[in-house]
């Protein structure tokens, strides 16, 4: 039962959660939501996601940058991979969720069906 | 004394020959000789004037005669042995020539004191008039760059200070004495104390032949741009320039901080738009979600359109800044009145409760704007304060010396505001609520705010966490204020 791929969505914006959901909920995930970056590390720790899609403009103490870093740093013999979700689209922006250590950087608004082919090459 | 009669001839005939003439001056008989150079200078004939000093004092110009009469004083007064004096004479036409006159005392009586002096004097019109013009010249153009804009400074070859503006000295908040000798160095220092540290080794390079750069200046706080530019003078090295682009600086980071926040703002809804569109096009979904989907893009879509009106509105009402308003001197509450009577937000059935009170205030005021504006208070009220109580109008008043106030005041008992959101709360595109729960731009208060600046009025928040916000809305009251 528990051999799907674990997918994490990290948004703030509910409709964005509702959006990611629908658009990875054709069976083939498990799905998990948080919607801070509080919860994401700790649910990240929980649920060992392969792939995170990460919203960096985050409330509350985290943004996403931070949030990549911290799973980035936790001891673990694959990490998951990281999917930043922006809606910042500047080259300073791209070069910090680079050095944050993700794997991919997304400008919103972006195609939910380009970001299937995304996913399912890290799965 | 043959021998120094002489000496004294000789003498005399060297210096004519060089166009200059002698004078000679028995301080005891107040005689005073002269050679013939002395009339032709001035035009004068033979006998016209008197061989007396007092003859002499009457052609000096009456601004010169102090100081001359301070020199022949000590010359007198034994406290020096030479006599050097610069001063205008009246020539036989009227007009005044320069003359420098030098002399030394040549006989002393037995007791010691002066008694003859013998000396020069010489035609320095010429000399004196270029060393006006060029004097003259040095005021004008002090003058002309005391009104620039741009503190200026000039260094020398030998690295010193050679000129400087007063603008110079107020953009730094500097002072220097007039005469202060100071070198590149020693002005650095000067300025060092009020610069950001990892500023002052640019400048440095710039006296060095750098093109320009930015200055942080720590106290008072400013920005300030530098260029220099290399002169081509045998004397003069550097010329810099410093302006002051604080402001200029600050509007730029705000425009580009500005668009960051629009860019920011109008992706977020078009991703939901263009992502479920292009859901609902690559699969079947049941007929709940194809509802709810397109509930969730045309929910985005007329925020969309709400925050288009609302940044268009905000650039008119700048752009124009309240050409376009229509000012009538009318009663506040029938306004009031008719904006609570439409106001209506779909699934909230709460009323809003009216106490204006019994005067009837007279404002002057563009209805619509003004009327805009409330509603969006009344608008925020209702929203930020789900299920929670009325929301209640009243009026309040304020007197000042010169004029009265009246304020729309509009209180809910919501979620409120902590001081840091109740700070921000009339930036561009700032909201308090950033769940996504509450709709809204982020632009309505700055809406309001702009719309009660063109009224000459403000815009007065009270807020508690948890508690409520209170929003007055003030206008100063007109003439015809009146009670029931």
């Amino acid at each position: 039962m528990s051999k799907l791929p674990v997918l994490l969505i990290v948004d703030d914006d509910k409709n964005l959660r509702k959006l990611l959901a629908a658009t990875f909920g054709y069976g083939k995930f498990q799905l998990y939501e948080a919607e801070n970056g509080i919860d994401a590390v700790r649910l990240a720790a929980e649920v060992q996601p392969t792939v995170i899609l990460l919203d960096v403009m985050l409330p509350g103490e985290f943004d996403g940058f931070e949030v990549c870093r911290r799973i980035k740093a936790q001891p673990a013999l694959v990490h998951p991979r990281v999917i930043l979700l922006t809606a910042l689209g500047q080259k300073k922006d791209q070069m910090q969720g680079e050095s944050a250590g993700a794997d991919a950087y997304i400008v919103k608004p972006f195609s939910p069906l380009k970001l299937i082919e995304l996913v399912e090459t890290m799965i | 004394m043959p021998t120094g009669s002489i000496k004294v001839n000789r003498w005399k005939t060297s210096i004519e020959g060089a166009g200059d003439g002698v004078w000679e001056w028995n301080i005891q008989s107040g005689k005073v000789i002269h050679s013939w150079q002395w009339r032709a200078m001035l035009g004068y004939e033979k006998n016209e004037i008197a061989d007396t000093l007092c003859a002499w004092n009457s052609l000096v110009h009456p601004e010169d005669l102090e100081d001359r009469a301070a020199n022949l004083e000590r010359l007198v007064g034994n406290k020096s042995e030479v006599y050097v004096s610069d001063s205008r004479l009246r020539c036989k036409d009227g007009s005044y020539k320069w003359v420098l006159n030098r002399g030394v005392i040549a006989d002393y009586t037995e007791d010691g004191m002066p008694l003859r002096v013998v000396g020069t004097f010489a035609d320095i019109d010429q000399v004196k008039t270029v060393d006006e013009q060029l004097k003259s010249r040095e005021r004008q153009l002090q003058e002309i760059l005391s009104f620039s804009p741009e503190g200026v400074l000039v260094f020398s070859l030998t690295n010193q200070l050679t000129f400087y503006n007063q603008r110079l000295l107020s953009l730094f908040g500097i002072e220097l004495e007039p005469d202060e000798i100071l070198t590149t160095i020693d002005f650095m220092e000067k300025i060092g104390a009020k610069l950001d540290l990892s500023d002052a080794s640019g400048l440095f390079k710039g006296f060095a032949g750098e093109e320009e750069g930015t200055l942080r200046l720590i106290k008072p706080v400013k920005i300030i741009k530098w260029e220099v530019h290399q002169l081509d003078d045998p004397v003069l090295r550097h010329i810099l320039f410093f302006r002051d682009v604080t402001r200029e600086t600050e509007v730029d980071r705000m425009k580009s901080e500005f668009l960051a926040t629009a860019a920011h703002e109008l992706r977020t809804p078009l991703s939901s738009i263009f992502g479920f569109v292009e859901l609902l096009l690559a699969r079947d979904f049941s007929d709940k979600d194809r509802r709810e989907f397109l509930g969730i893009i045309h929910d985005q879509t007329s925020g969309l359109i709400r925050m288009l009106g609302e940044l268009l509105d905000l650039a008119r009402i700048e752009a124009r800044i309240g050409r376009d308003f229509n000012f009538q001197q009318q009663e506040l509450w029938p306004l009031v009145r008719r904006v609570v009577a439409d106001f209506k937000i779909p699934g909230d059935a709460r009323k809003v409760t009216l106490k204006l009170g019994r005067r009837k205030p007279y404002v002057s005021m563009d209805e619509d704007k003004f009327g805009q504006a409330l509603l969006n208070v009344l608008s925020n009220a209702h929203k930020y304060s789900p299920g929670k109580g009325a929301v209640c109008i009243d009026s309040v008043t304020r007197k000042e010396t010169s004029r009265n106030w009246i304020g729309v005041r509009v209180r809910d008992s919501g979620m409120g505001m902590t001081a840091e959101q109740l700070g921000r709360i009339f930036e561009r595109f700032y909201r308090a609520d950033t769940t996504g729960q509450i709709p809204g731009t982020g632009l309505g208060m700055s809406l309001v705010k702009e719309i009660l600046q063109i009224h000459g009025g403000e815009v007065e928040i009270k807020s508690e966490l948890g508690k409520g916000t209170e929003v007055t809305l003030w206008l100063p009251e007109t003439q015809g204020s009146r009670h029931e």
